[in-house]
């Protein structure tokens, strides 16, 4: 009866507040949120003149690289963490109000938010600060490789090692979990957006094209690849041609966009191999034994696995789901918050 | 090695694929290809290997891992790979569906330092502290509160009152001694006769410098109940003077009444046995007693029989 009481009030949330993707885990219900984090902008009467959310999320997406001078298409996260407070704290409220529809009372929940493990105090201050800007009674904050493993279902609290890459789109974290706690981890500023900006660079240095970071990311979702594969995949892509200014068609295969991402893909391996490196060997053993396990929207980036299984001689799984697996982990520490204290992190 | 697995899988009795690592051994034939390489290219050891195709899931890490290797297995051998992790949920429905994602915890603290012998002592302190504290305020809330304390001082101070009383009676027994002598002599039982007498002799000289001669004739009309200062040197002196003197013992205790000649009624009482009264006033007197057999009357200094005027045991006589 008192569960059912507080569950009604609180309502509670897990939030991935991810650079590419906003997740949020509501307890008892599940992942009810999926929405690209990016806020849509209109500004009126002039470049200092007022400023009103157009849109937020999906519809916002939509209009970035296409929106007219007076709207402003903004992905508030950069790297993982906040680059534009106040509109970070916008669009939090926003997913907020969403996620609480029907209520009658403006929400007050108890927050869980993910923060990437190498956020500096200032960014992990401005994560919480926004969330409590949002409306959040009271934010924890937990480390996104602690996040990630949980939600790959890994055995995080036995005495053994487990290894998690969790590949975001701003940022990779590879960390090695036992007893409960992170023993090692590593974030690289290295993610999907990257993967995006090297297709880009590429293209353009190589067909003198210019093309959208929607385009790019087209480009990754539909023939990118880790590793080069047996079945060498095409794809027809329309940019801008430098040299004459006006849209050009042109194609592009999968050995290509394998080139341009060699650069991201090595700082993971980097991550990963430095790491393994870190890990202490009763650890790197469990390691060995059962493999590293991939979690992430660049997990699904085709082949990666066979990359990092390449370039370490471990076994290595991709997560089931791997796009909410920080979110399902976050909102499993949700689940069980009034039973756990030590997987929260610290500003 | 694998050959000791495929003489294992042909003892078995089902043929068909249903078994996960049937079908995982069967493509792999098919494939061409050895544990050693599929070992080799999964980047897993031919143990693990073996134990995924002899579904031996006891030998393999958790669900998590084992799944995973499922999957790769599955896309190493290029056959789809839901079907397979179906196959594998079937066969080990029991598999903790959810790992603890947090140590279990005994919660003991770790004492440090000479913490645990400076405690107790801390403990005590904060205990005479509360008690001192508690006395202040009860003490200050009862002289705040005077009224609400009396009755637990009455309850308190019997034992006091039987020393205290002593002394407030001998004060005040000068007044109350003279008319207990006429009035209430049921109060009076030995002291009474000591006190009277006592108080005869100084008593005596005071009353008649203010009333000997006036009192003769006007006491004996009004005074025997309502003056007993004029009672007082009575005994003595007065019985001449019209006042008849009646003495009443009792060895049982016994119901008496005596009225005088104007008909008022000087005791109306039960008296307790071995008890005496004195009763003085204008005769005849009329007596009723209620337990003849354990009384004595004495009248004008002669018994009366009593006995005589008995009926059912209850006498009733006028003493002229």
């Amino acid at each position: 009866m008192l569960g059912f009481l507080s569950s009604y009030f609180s309502n509670d949330l897990a939030i991935d507040l991810g650079t590419a993707n906003t997740l949020i885990y509501v307890r008892g219900k599940g992942i009810v949120l999926d929405e690209p984090s990016v806020v849509a902008i209109r500004t009126e009467g002039g470049p200092a003149g007022k400023k009103t959310i157009l849109a937020v999320g999906a519809e916002a997406k939509r209009m970035l690289g296409k929106a007219p001078a007076s709207i402003q298409a903004i992905r508030p996260m950069k790297d993982g963490v906040i680059a534009d407070f106040t509109i970070t704290e916008q669009m939090l409220k926003y997913f907020i109000r969403k996620v609480h529809e029907s209520r009658m009372f403006s929400p007050n929940p108890r927050i869980i938010i993910c923060v990437p493990y190498g956020s500096t105090q200032v960014e992990r201050r401005a994560i919480r600060e926004s969330a409590i800007g949002a409306g959040a009674r009271q934010v924890f904050l937990i480390e996104e490789p602690m996040a990630a493993a949980i939600g790959a279902d890994l055995p995080v609290a036995d005495a053994t090692g487990s290894m998690v890459v969790d590949i975001g789109g701003g940022t990779t974290e590879v960390g090695v979990i036992s007893l409960g706690g992170v023993v090692y981890a590593k974030s690289e500023r290295v993610g999907g957006d990257r993967f995006d900006e090297a297709i880009i660079d590429y293209i353009r240095r190589n067909y003198g094209m210019q093309i959208s970071e929607p385009t790019a990311e087209l480009i990754k979702k539909n023939i990118g690849s880790a590793f080069p594969g047996s079945e060498v995949k095409e794809m027809e892509v329309t940019g801008r041609n430098l040299a004459e200014g006006l849209p050009r068609k042109f194609t592009i295969s999968s050995n290509e966009i394998l080139e341009a991402l060699t650069a991201p893909l090595n700082s993971i391996v980097g991550a990963v191999k430095s790491a393994l490196e870190q890990t202490p060997p009763e650890l790197g053993a469990d390691i060995a034994e059962r493999g590293m396990v991939l979690t992430g929207g660049g997990a699904l980036l085709r082949d990666l696995d066979i990359l990092l299984k390449e370039e370490t001689g471990l076994p290595v799984i991709v997560a089931e789901d791997p796009l909410t697996c920080v979110a399902r982990g976050s909102g499993r520490a949700l689940e069980e918050m009034d039973k756990l204290g030590n997987v929260f992190a610290y500003e | 090695m694998s050959e000791e697995i495929s003489v294992m899988e042909n003892e078995t009795p089902d043929v068909q694929p249903s078994r996960l690592g049937e079908l995982l051994r069967t493509t792999r034939e098919q494939l061409g290809l050895e544990v050693d390489d599929v070992a080799r290219q999964l980047c897993l050891s031919p143990r693990q290997v073996v134990a995924l195709e002899a579904d031996a899931y006891s030998d393999l890490p958790s669900a998590t891992f084992t799944r995973g290797f499922i999957r790769n297995y599955a896309k190493l051998l290029q056959i789809e790979a839901e079907p397979l992790l179906a196959m594998y949920r079937s066969k080990v429905p029991d598999a903790p569906s959810l790992s603890a994602i947090s140590l279990h915890t005994e919660g003991i603290p770790i004492q440090t330092g000479n913490r645990g012998s400076w405690l107790p002592y801390l403990v005590a302190t904060g205990i005479l502290v509360l008690a001192a504290a508690a006395w202040w305020f009860y003490m200050d809330w009862r002289e705040s509160h005077p009224a609400a304390v009396e009755p637990a001082e009455n309850v308190a101070a019997p034992a006091k009152t039987e020393s205290a009383t002593t002394p407030v009676p001998l004060q005040a027994q000068p007044e109350p001694a003279p008319m207990g002598a006429g009035m209430q002599p049921e109060q009076l039982t030995e002291p009474a006769p000591n006190a009277t007498l006592a108080q005869a002799e100084p008593a005596a000289p005071s009353v008649p410098s203010a009333s000997p001669a006036p009192a003769a004739p006007a006491v004996p009309v009004a005074t025997p109940s309502q003056t007993p200062s004029a009672a007082v040197p009575a005994p003595s002196n007065a019985v001449a003077a019209g006042i008849a003197r009646v003495e009443l013992k009792f060895s049982e205790s016994s119901w008496v009444r005596v009225m005088d000649a104007d008909g008022k009624e000087l005791l109306n009482k039960t008296k307790p046995a071995a008890s005496e009264e004195v009763v003085e006033g204008k005769p005849p007197l009329k007596v009723v007693i209620g337990n003849v057999n354990g009384a004595t009357v004495i009248y004008k200094g002669q018994p009366v029989d009593v006995l005589s005027h008995a009926k059912a045991n209850v006498a009733r006589l006028t003493l002229e």
